[in-house]
């Protein structure tokens, strides 16, 4: 996912908001990215069950100079990644998606393994 | 005067919905209790409250951990549609509940118009109280 | 105060993790027999690399039989404890010789298919240097490559040969082979046994030890998580330390008082999400999340009251009233969970005494109450310490 310059920097996270890994800068605590990223999506998720309207697909934080974008990466973890605001959303979105299924596939295979 | 709010924030609310694509609406307070609403009745606006404000507040802590600048909104994207969630004023947030098809210019519009309005409120209730 | 000159040991061993050796009474005793075993892979080495640099660093002599590393890695791999004097730490090099290399270690095994060149060698180098810790890297190494009877005769020819000098020696093992029987055997040689176990929870490895004494009164510890960090050594780590409890209780206020650094997300006065927070006190490290109190965030409690390690109840001890809710949150974060409850405000008029406390909350004896005054740090340290002693199983 990497290969994709608008996507600046993520991290894979555990639902329960601790960190799996990631490619985050180095002034940025992963542990607190980790544990927002976990509140955001989780609180998301249950808000999408209030709505009662379809089933929950992405969170997105919209700021001035950028977007963090997370969703879920199978059943135990979630993806978050941060990109700025030259970005050409729809590209970074599928690449998300597809980076978001290697990474509940990777996750399965490795605790079945 | 809390009563003059009340009818404010009901008619505004209103008009919100009166956009096509908008299902339902609500302020909410940023600690998560409930000012005003005008959603279906299958939504249970208390607990979207406490949610969004949940959401929001994050929201703005992470803008500020990944120096991404001051907070604009939050989106929580479903297969349907989407929630938005946005700050208006200090004290409150406004959330909107939107249709996949809606027209979002249009949306954007009126929920800019809505948040102002919704701090000016606020904002003249401090005053007199 | 000892002269500079002196080498007399300490008493006992220090493992240098505070808890634990608060729970031997200073460390392991001199001259006893360690077993650190499991039987699958998993990170063991790390506790007898740790004992080897801790008595370096107590200024003893620590001597590493090593089966598998050549001696440049393994002393390359005990740097990353931090910074000790390499001339404590003493290498038998047993892979040297296989690799047909010089050996760069004063002591080394020349012939890996004799056991007998293989037990002289060690005895040599206890002999020579008289270490205070022996740590043998790793026995299941000669197991899968001798008779059985003629590794357990050499096990106890090195325990004699240690026990000669009063050292500790310690011996890593991995079971592939051996049927219980011949456990019991070897259990029945040491006096401390410390298992390890790993496991993989949604791409996150947990690693944890338990320590168990021979003998029906010996220390039991429950299954301790520990991590290891840079330049330090082991510590116990706990993921999740939930501080929870009742609305303006003071919950953000302790996660505070923990944390070197912490965060609140939290408006108009209230928690809206969480706090968090990351704590090192003595040896132990932990994360610390703080829940919000009223009822419209209970959902929160989905998300982050799993894994829990263990939980900070924390009440205004001027508000019983309270006190229904705050049970009603223990049942938020699950059965069996070690929980402290924490009197807060104590300083305050019409604060409630702990004892008081304890009985209006009807709580199981075990179950301590402590007075704490947050804004000031006063007794908040003391609860996570006994917290951890809780988890840990050494109360």
């Amino acid at each position: 996912m990497s290969h994709l310059t608008d996507i600046k920097s993520a991290a894979v996270v555990r639902r329960d908001g601790l960190v799996v890994t990631h490619t985050l800068p180095d002034g940025v605590d992963p542990k607190i990215v980790a544990a927002m990223t976990a509140a955001i999506v989780g609180t998301s998720e249950m808000a999408t069950v209030q709505l009662a309207q379809g089933r929950f697909v992405r969170a997105i934080v919209e700021s001035e100079e950028g977007k963090l974008l997370s969703l879920g990466a199978g059943e135990e973890a979630l993806l978050v990644a941060l990109v700025y605001d030259d970005a050409n959303l729809g590209l970074v979105l599928m690449a998300l998606e597809r980076a978001a299924k290697k990474v509940e596939k990777i996750l399965q295979d490795v605790s079945s393994g | 005067m809390l009563v003059d709010a009340s009818a404010r924030f009901q008619s505004l609310l209103a008009e919100l919905r009166r956009l096509p694509g908008i299902l339902g609406a609500e302020i909410a307070r940023r600690d998560g209790i409930l000012i005003a609403h005008s959603v279906p009745k299958t939504m249970d606006p208390k607990k979207i409250a406490a949610m969004s404000a949940a959401i929001v507040g994050t929201s703005e802590m992470a803008a500020t951990e990944m120096g991404l600048g001051s907070f604009n909104q939050s989106i929580v994207d479903t297969d349907v549609g989407m929630m938005m969630a946005t700050g208006a004023g200090e004290e409150a947030i406004l959330v909107t509940m939107i249709r996949n098809e809606a027209n979002m210019g249009l949306i954007h519009l009126g929920v800019d118009k809505a948040v102002q309005a919704i701090a000016g409120i606020l904002q003249a209730e401090e005053v007199v109280a | 105060m000892m002269p500079a000159a002196a080498r007399a040991p300490t008493e006992r061993a220090k493992t240098g993790i505070a808890i634990l050796d608060q729970r031997l009474q200073g460390g392991f005793p001199r001259g006893c027999t360690l077993l650190l075993f499991s039987d699958k892979p998993t990170e063991k080495r790390i506790f007898g690399e740790n004992f080897a640099v801790q008595g370096a660093r107590s200024g003893e002599r620590s001597l590493y039989v090593d089966f598998f590393r050549a001696p440049q890695l393994a002393r390359g791999e005990l740097k990353r404890f931090g910074p000790v004097d390499a001339s404590k730490l003493i290498i038998v090099d047993a892979t040297s010789s296989q690799l047909l290399l010089p050996s760069p270690e004063k002591y080394h095994i020349d012939d890996i298919s004799n056991l007998d060149t293989i037990r002289e060698a060690i005895i040599a180098a206890m002999r020579a240097e008289k270490p205070e810790r022996i740590v043998i890297d790793s026995m299941e190494f000669l197991m899968d490559r001798f008779p059985k009877e003629d590794v357990l005769r050499l096990w106890r020819e090195l325990i004699e040969a240690a026990h000669a000098t009063g050292a500790i020696i310690c011996f890593l093992f991995i079971n592939w082979t051996l049927a219980e029987q011949d456990l019991v055997q070897i259990r029945s040689m040491v006096e401390f046994v410390v298992e390890f176990q790993s496991s993989l929870r949604g791409g996150i490895v947990r690693n944890s030890m338990r320590l168990s004494q021979m003998g029906a009164d010996g220390v039991k510890t429950n299954w301790i998580p520990y991590a290891f960090k840079d330049l330090i050594g082991l510590t116990v780590y706990f993921p999740r330390i939930l501080v929870t409890g009742p609305f303006n209780a003071g919950k953000s206020t302790i996660v505070r008082a923990l944390s070197e650094k912490s965060v609140s997300i939290d408006r108009m006065g209230t928690t809206v999400a969480f706090d968090y927070g990351n704590v090192n006190v003595t040896g132990i490290e932990a994360e610390i999340f703080g829940t919000p109190g009223q009822e419209r965030f209970e959902f929160i409690f989905k998300i982050f009251a799993r894994e829990v390690s263990g939980v900070l109840l924390v009440i205004d001890a001027t508000r019983p009233e309270e006190l229904p809710r705050a049970k009603q949150m223990l049942d938020l974060v699950g059965p069996r969970i070690p929980y402290v409850v924490l009197a807060n405000k104590s300083d305050l008029p019409g604060a409630l005494a702990a004892m008081d406390i304890h009985r209006r909350m009807d709580l199981p004896e075990d179950v301590p109450v402590i007075a704490t005054v947050a804004t000031e740090d006063r007794g908040v340290r003391d609860a996570l310490l006994i917290l951890a002693e809780m988890i840990i199983g050494v109360r």
